[in-house]
């Protein structure tokens, strides 16, 4: 997340696991185990369609609204 | 949708699977993190760090292992119960550790329960659930109403029955009934049963079918028609071993064969408790007396579909007076429809609702001073809830904490106060009216329960809540730094106030079970114009067909009468129609010789035949003239009146000649004058005064026939009651004797629902007084502990034990006279509900009124000695070194 962002968002695990946790109880992630490259036991998330259906849902949602919140901040700017 | 339904189901499982599989979700949680943890390490690993740096530096990435693990417990589906799991093991913890004042509490708000939803569930049982018919809200009894008789409803009189059938379109049918005893002979002992003579349509306007066979159809019951019977279940089952065969035997009712044509199912009783048989009788067809002055009939009607009480009142109105102008006998009358349930609970309603209230009030005043003790427990607990919030507790989980033990301590309570409500539910069953008694009655069910938890909650709430303000307003460096509470003026005003309240409620308890008390004495004063005690008596009823002639009838009752008087202890005794307040009806218009009749019912008198001695024998004193003698027996009629008639004759009715309505005017002559009795209810005015015929008179058997017997006797009245049942089957093995009893106990059964109510009017009473003065220890006794300093202070500097005691006292005397005046008013507010059910004394009583204050300001009193005692006993010295 962080090298995505390119370090604007830190996600640390305090918020990071119980929002995946949260996810999987919405039925919008699904968990599984697998074996880390020590082949120690690690827990995979994965999409599920539902969850698909969502992030489609609400990053629609976000593009309006982010698009509604630069077109509303515009005019600030070029006052400023 | 399908995705909502999707999330719905996925939380569903999560939360079974956090509820359930607590361990094995802990432990994956835990797996994942250690995962988490490694990759993080293979990650830094990967980027060129050594493995032990990478290994600290993941471990400072993710930070406090625990602390990520309760985010995560706090978003988990079902987190509340677990916090619910929480507070509840919590608050049973802080309960336990002070068990004297959970007890306390539990006791109080168990007892304050106990009592509310006891009469909640006679109220329930009589009230509000709809009697076992079909669709019973369109039955209606309906009652004559003559303004003159000044009785509030008659019976009907069949020839006026007849017309409403005809002439009244509200109603579906109309059926009738008189209730009757029968013998039942032939098959095992002989038995007086309750018998029921019903028109034949009775069953289907109440919409109950038989069990077994069939009902009783039209022509039945007139005259010539084979005879029928339906047998009550209880009857069946008893007496012929529940044999379906019975349907079309027959079996000998008063000497008479009938057949058995039905069973009632199991359960169903009308018209009143213990009726056994029920015959038809066929008003239309020409039973029973031909009159529109003869008042006998019970008249229950089903309205049809859709027609409202108050419409067929109006209809009965307009058909009243159509047959008032057509007959002189109907002037001034009409008719009443009542909705069945209504007339069956008659008074028990508001006698109910004063109980429902007293309880209550019982139950207020237990919060009340369970929240006066949680509101000085607060002050104890000041410290925790300080220490917890300091140590990040936030508020909600504070107040979360002190509802669910307040809610906890009411459930404990409610448990206790209905395992306290089912005792008493056979002592309730004597106030359910006899018309519904058996068939209805308090059970511990699922309404009751429904009552119970919304008790729990409500009791729960209002004195969880009370210490909610305190510690919501906590401020925490009080108690953190104070070796004391701080300042309890505040809780001390509060719990003040609570008291004042528990003692205004109080005032209203006491003073409503004065007024109680007050009717039951006056009551029992009250003159019934004979002398109930040490008289036994029976139903002796002779079947006609081995009696069927008067002459054979007073043969019986002659030697009966001897045997019985032959007995050591016996008095005397006598035969009578009806004893009193065993039935009402009986009653006939007086024509005097010379006297016109005043065409209005005000001649209408009871009549009862009797045997010589039985006025003596019931106590009923001569005033004028002679009574009866054994030489009364020949043509020349004779009668006595009692005082309320000789109204109507002119000056002294002895040696006057009177009769009755058809008979004429000159049939027999007054020989005596008798006191009145108050036969129709102890207290309620005679309507009617008593014509007394001798038995040995009578011209047929039938109505009047003597048929109770009653014997004075010299001490223990129901000691003899072996040997008189002897002495009877001497003279007719077969003669059936039912109901023996004192008369004492037919007086009492008066009143006997009166003083359950009062029983428990006192009971409240008592525990409104003890609680208020709990309240009032508990109140004082904070007050001096959380003074205690302030009093070893001021005896220190030469305070006197008095100025102490003044001023501890001070306070409480003016809270507990707040309350009293609070309950003055209440009382004043209240008294006017209580007026229909007292006798004998004014609603606004002033005698109990002064002493409801004068109990609980004793009471207040002692409760307050032990505190001030002990504020008196403060040790100045360990005060000061405490300090």
């Amino acid at each position: 997340m962080e090298q995505l962002t390119q370090g604007a968002f830190l996600v640390n695990p305090g918020s990071l696991f119980p929002a995946l946790h949260r996810l999987e109880q919405k039925g919008w992630l699904k968990a599984e185990w697998g074996a880390s490259a020590t082949n120690r036991k690690a827990k995979y998330y994965r999409l599920t369609a539902a969850g698909r259906r969502q992030l489609r849902a609400e990053t629609a949602n976000w593009g309006r609204i982010s698009v509604a919140i630069s077109r509303a901040l515009r005019p600030v700017e070029e006052g400023a | 949708m399908i995705a909502f339904f999707e999330s719905v189901a996925a939380r569903l499982r999560h939360f079974a699977r956090n509820l359930l599989r607590r361990t094995r979700v802990e432990r994956e949680l835990s797996d994942e993190l250690d995962g988490f943890v490694d990759l993080l390490v293979e990650e830094k690993v990967a980027q060129g760090q050594s493995r032990d740096a990478a290994r600290r530096a993941a471990r400072l990435e993710i930070g406090r292992v625990d602390q990520v693990k309760e985010h995560v417990r706090d978003v988990r589906v079902g987190r509340w119960l677990d916090a619910l799991r929480q507070d509840v093991r919590f608050g049973v913890r802080a309960l336990r550790r002070r068990p004297g004042f959970a007890a306390v509490a539990v006791l109080t708000l168990g007892v304050g329960m106990g009592a509310t939803t006891a009469i909640f569930s006679l109220i329930d049982s009589v009230l509000l659930k709809p009697l076992p018919f079909h669709e019973p809200d369109r039955l209606t009894t309906v009652w004559e109403v003559r303004p003159r008789f000044n009785m509030p409803r008659l019976e009907a009189a069949t020839l006026n029955f007849v017309d409403w059938q005809d002439q009244v379109q509200s109603f579906e049918s109309l059926a009738a009934y008189v209730n009757a005893f029968v013998n039942l002979t032939g098959s095992g002992a002989p038995e007086r049963l309750a018998s029921s003579q019903v028109t034949p349509n009775l069953f289907p306007t109440l919409g109950v079918d038989p069990f077994i066979g069939r009902g009783f159809t039209a022509p039945e019951g007139s005259p010539g028609h084979t005879a029928v019977a339906i047998l009550s279940h209880g009857l069946w089952q008893r007496r012929f071993g529940a044999d379906r065969a019975i349907v079309g035997q027959t079996i000998r009712l008063d000497g008479e064969p009938h057949l058995v044509v039905g069973v009632m199912p199991r359960g169903f009783q009308f018209p009143r408790e213990g009726i056994q048989v029920w015959t038809p009788v066929d008003i239309r067809a020409g039973w029973g007396v031909r009159s529109r002055a003869s008042f006998f009939l019970n008249v229950v009607g089903r309205l049809k579909p859709g027609v409202s009480v108050a419409q067929a009142n109006t209809e009965l109105g307009v058909v009243s007076n159509r047959l008032a102008q057509a007959y002189k006998e109907n002037a001034d009358g009409s008719a009443l429809a009542i909705p069945l349930q209504q007339d069956m609970v008659r008074n028990a309603r508001t006698s109910f609702l004063l109980l429902l209230g007293a309880a209550v009030l019982v139950l207020l005043i237990a919060c009340a001073n369970v929240a006066g003790l949680l509101v000085t427990r607060g002050a104890e607990r000041d410290r925790e809830f300080a220490v917890r919030t300091a140590l990040g507790g936030s508020r909600i989980q504070l107040l979360r904490q002190l509802l669910v033990e307040g809610l906890l301590l009411s459930a404990a309570g409610a448990v206790v106060g209905v395992l306290l409500a089912t005792r008493t539910f056979h002592l309730l069953e004597t106030l359910v009216p006899d018309s519904l008694r058996g068939a209805v009655g308090p059970t511990l069910d699922l309404r009751l329960l429904t009552v119970a938890f919304m008790a729990v909650v409500f009791t729960g709430l209002v004195f969880g809540l009370v210490p909610l303000r305190h510690a919501l307003k906590m401020d925490l460096r009080t108690p953190l730094n104070a070796r004391t509470t701080g300042h309890p003026s505040a809780r001390r005003r509060a719990q003040a106030a609570l008291v004042a309240a528990e003692v205004a409620l109080a005032v209203v308890v006491l003073f409503s079970t004065g007024l109680m008390i007050r009717t039951i004495l006056n009551l029992q004063a009250v003159d019934p114009g004979f002398r109930p005690e040490n008289v036994l008596t029976a139903n002796v009823a002779l079947t006609p067909a081995d009696y069927p002639t008067p002459a054979k009838q007073n043969a019986f009752y002659r030697e009966v009468v001897e045997r019985v008087g032959r007995l050591p202890g016996v008095v005397s005794a006598g035969f009578t129609t009806f004893l009193p307040y065993t039935t009402l009806i009986g009653a006939a218009p007086v024509a005097v010789e010379g006297r016109p009749d005043p065409g209005n019912g005000s001649n209408v008198a009871n009549v009862r035949a009797v045997t010589p001695d039985f006025l003596r024998t019931l106590g009923v004193p001569l005033l004028s003239g002679r009574g009866y003698s054994d030489r009364d027996t020949g043509k020349a009629a004779v009668a006595l009146v009692s005082e309320r008639v000789t109204a109507l004759f002119d000056g002294n009715p002895v040696g006057q000649r009177m009769g009755f309505g058809a008979i004429g005017p000159a049939a027999m002559t007054v020989v005596g004058v008798v006191g009145d009795i108050k036969g129709e209810g102890l207290e309620v005015p005679n309507t009617r005064g008593m014509i007394y015929l001798p038995a040995a008179q009578l011209d047929a058997i039938g109505f009047f026939s003597p048929r109770a017997l009653a014997i004075r006797t010299a001490s223990d009245p129901l000691g003899l009651a072996a040997a008189v049942k002897r002495e009877i089957w001497a003279v007719n093995p077969d003669q059936t004797i039912a109901d023996v009893r004192t008369l004492d106990s037919i007086v009492n059964g008066q009143i006997s629902g009166r003083k359950v109510q009062t029983q428990l009017f006192t009971v409240f009473a008592g525990l409104a007084l003890f609680m208020a003065a709990l309240g009032v220890y508990g109140l004082l006794s904070f007050v001096v502990t959380s003074r205690e300093s302030e009093l070893g202070v001021r005896m220190a500097m030469g305070a006197q034990r008095r100025d102490l005691v003044s001023l501890i006292a001070r306070d409480s005397v003016v809270w507990v006279a707040c309350g009293l005046v609070g309950g003055f008013a209440l009382a004043v507010a209240v008294s006017r509900s209580m007026s229909s059910v007292i006798y004998g004394v004014h609603s606004l009583d002033w005698m109990s009124l002064t002493a409801s204050a004068c109990v609980l300001g004793a009471a207040a009193g002692v409760a307050a000695l032990v505190p001030v005692w002990r504020a008196t006993r403060v040790d100045p010295i360990a005060v000061l070194r405490a300090e």
